[in-house]
């Protein structure tokens, strides 16, 4: 195996592509980045097993040929270190590679690349595109309420509901719960559950994109972004069913129409308090405003008076103030709106300006209720 | 495919189940010690016929009684499946 290629391209390949070098010791050649060049372009794979990923870039390719980088995040640091304009690629034998840049060369060890596994392929029953915007959009609002605790796996993924030309996307760690809906080209009708943390990677990867290609097997996602292919693992088991759990229209009994950014900022204040007392912060919800309450034992007390527009009942509850925050921190648009149904049920944030996204979040029961 | 990719994939999953095996095995423990608490209790209550008022003072006292998480342990949060499915109950 023999290519010519520019700095630049090859960087990039491997940058996008090596986000999916698995962390773990269990098969060393899972921390190698596989590279096969063949009709002028240089694939570059890697895989965890869980995830994929494949880029392709152009290369002047010499002698046609594949091996195994052993160490791929470190061949990524020596590539990205190396002076730029074009560098020259070849096998020294069967498993190990010369760096050939300017008048100077460096070796790295390989391995062959039969070894590497065989990725999934691209197949699969339901295909359809998406606008790289909304997905990136959708998955960011959504991957805040993905629980962490991998002992629920179900509940660390994120739900894609696709129905006709809509897509739904759900997350929930069981406290809250964020729904965000957008436009879907192509195959009806099915359900699957992603890793949210796959997803966000994903999203960094369609940054720029235009456009997502996503196809859907029994086992694999796949989502084509240009020159990168993105496979994942499709997480098994039944998503519970969402619908029952969001308030009914009749259920809402205040609703509260408030700037976003001013009630941000003084949640990120109160929680600097908040997070000495299990992150609680009370918000009262009374004549045009909200008096946001929050105390540390130990250190201080906070309250605050947030101009507000409130319709219907007034009545102070209480709320894990991370949970507001990172709700406020993803949502568009300068308003939002809160729709409460009482001091322990659920109620709704959603941004005033765009009904496509929605959170749905608990109060804290405090010990009098 | 080589018969040594084979092997490779095959000794990977084979890795992955029995951690996972390993997983289960300590959370069905946990599991059957927390249920055959909660049977006793219930049984001790010798309370028939009164279901909800049950799963109530179950989710009260901090457990989960959503049919996914069911006699787990709440740790102190609110579980809206569990309100759900108590408001489902109640009607």
């Amino acid at each position: 195996m023999e290519i010519n290629c520019q700095k630049e391209d090859i960087l990039m390949g491997i940058q996008t592509a090596g986000r999916a070098i698995s962390g773990k010791n269990t098969l060393p050649i899972l921390g190698g980045i596989l590279i096969q060049a063949q009709n002028n372009s240089l694939n570059i794979k890697s895989t965890d097993l869980d995830i994929a990923i494949e880029c392709s870039v152009v290369a002047d390719v010499v002698k046609e040929g594949e091996l195994v980088i052993a160490d791929g995040r470190r061949f990524i640091e020596i590539v990205r270190q190396l002076p730029e304009g074009n560098i020259n690629i070849s096998a020294m034998n069967d498993f190990d590679l010369t760096i050939k840049y300017g008048e100077s060369s460096l070796n790295i060890r390989g391995f062959d690349g039969e070894q590497f596994p065989l990725l999934p392929g691209r197949e699969g029953d339901i295909h359809g595109n998406m606008a790289a915007e909304v997905f990136n959009r959708m998955v960011r609002e959504v991957a805040i309420a993905a629980a962490s605790d991998e002992s629920r796996p179900i509940f660390t993924g994120i739900l894609i509901d696709i129905q006709g030309e809509n897509v739904i996307m759900v997350a929930t760690d069981t406290h809250r719960l964020a729904k965000a809906e957008g436009i879907w080209q192509g195959d009806d009708q099915i359900k699957v559950v992603v890793p949210a943390k796959t997803m966000l990677e994903i999203t960094k990867i369609a940054a720029g994109e235009e456009n997502i290609e996503i196809t859907i097997s029994k086992k694999h996602i796949c989502f084509v972004m240009g020159n990168t292919v993105f496979i994942s693992r499709i997480i098994n088991g039944q998503y519970p069913d969402y619908e029952p759990i969001m308030p009914k229209e009749e259920q809402y009994k205040t609703e509260v129409s408030v700037a976003k950014k001013t009630l941000l900022n003084s949640l990120s204040r109160a929680s600097l308090l908040a997070r000495d007392n299990n992150s609680i912060v009370k918000l009262n919800f009374t004549q045009n405003e909200i008096v946001m309450t929050a105390d540390s034992p130990d250190v201080g007390n906070i309250k605050e008076n947030i101009p507000a527009n409130i319709e219907g009942e007034y009545f102070q509850t209480a709320y894990n103030v991370r949970y507001l925050i990172d709700a406020l921190k993803v949502m568009e648009g300068e308003n939002i709106l809160m729709r409460l149904t009482g001091v322990i049920t659920p109620g709704i944030i959603l941004p005033q300006e765009e009904k496509n996204y929605t959170y749905l979040l608990l109060p804290i029961r405090l010990s009098n209720q | 495919m080589t018969l040594r990719q084979d092997m490779l994939m095959v000794e990977e999953e084979l890795n992955r189940l029995l951690t996972t095996m390993q997983e289960l095995r300590i959370r069905v423990d946990a599991l059957e010690v927390q249920n055959s608490r909660l049977l006793e209790r219930l049984m001790n209550q010798n309370v028939q016929d009164e279901g909800t008022e049950n799963l109530t003072s179950l989710y009260n006292e901090g457990f989960h009684i959503c049919p996914m998480h069911y006699g787990q342990n709440r740790e102190g949060e609110e579980c809206l499946f569990c309100l759900s499915f108590l408001k489902g109950e109640n009607q």
